[in-house]
């Protein structure tokens, strides 16, 4: 099993997908819908390669920020006070 | 090779393909922005002049407009010139931004593929009207 339980992958997991979600509402929704549609071959080809971009960036900001997310839930130490009392 | 090992690996790989993935991808987007010739022989030039704060578009007949017009289906050589400061011509449905730098003649060919108006934007910063120099892309059925 190594380093990690299959609840600690259920919790990473669903930390990246979670915020992989975040990410997708607050960056615009499905593929720059905002961003008005392409009027020739070459704007599409443009729009095509900004919104692989989008995703696969979104896709590492996630993994990155979703582990992240991750070692908070894992190394919390829930017995310590939290803030200044 | 241990968990932590095989986590490294993945990112490492994971990363480097993302990495030359999207480079790789992004030639012929590049090619597409910077080949004059992208869309073959232009059927016309239009020579566009940006200046404070204007737009003028000089038609080979001679005729000069405020707006550039061209019919559906042309291939048009744009020939972009200013004679102040640096401006940008920007239409945002193109997906392309040129820098249009004095003394220089920038060429970009565009194709007229989509009937309808759309607007043409200064998109460099180029004083206090800036954001009034805007103009309209006619394309004529």
């Amino acid at each position: 099993m190594g380093i990690l339980s299959t609840f600690d992958r259920i919790v990473w997991g669903i930390s990246v997908i979670v915020t992989f979600v975040v990410l997708f509402i607050v960056g615009g929704g499905w593929l720059l819908s905002w961003y008005p549609d392409p009027i020739d071959a070459r704007a599409a080809l443009i729009a095509q390669y900004f919104n692989l971009v989008y995703i696969a960036g979104m896709f590492v900001s996630a993994l990155f920020v979703g582990t992240f997310f991750y070692f908070i839930f894992k190394f919390w130490d829930r017995e310590q006070p939290a803030g200044l009392d | 090779m241990d968990t932590l090992e095989k986590l490294e690996w993945a990112t490492i790989i994971g990363g480097t393909v993302l990495l030359f993935g999207l480079g790789a991808l992004a030639l012929p987007v590049l090619d597409a922005l910077d080949n004059p010739d992208y869309y073959g022989e232009p059927d016309y030039v239009v020579k566009v002049e940006a200046g404070q704060w204007y737009w003028k578009f000089i038609y080979p007949d001679g005729s000069e407009s405020g707006e550039l017009k061209i019919k559906n289906g042309d291939i048009v050589r744009l020939e972009l010139e200013s004679p102040d400061v640096i401006h940008s011509f920007y239409v945002r449905e193109m997906g392309f931004k040129v820098d249009i730098i004095p003394g220089k003649t920038r060429i970009h060919v565009i194709s007229a593929e989509t009937p309808g108006e759309y607007w043409i934007q200064c998109a460099e910063f180029c004083g206090a009207y800036h954001g009034g120099m805007t103009t309209k892309l006619v394309i004529e059925e």
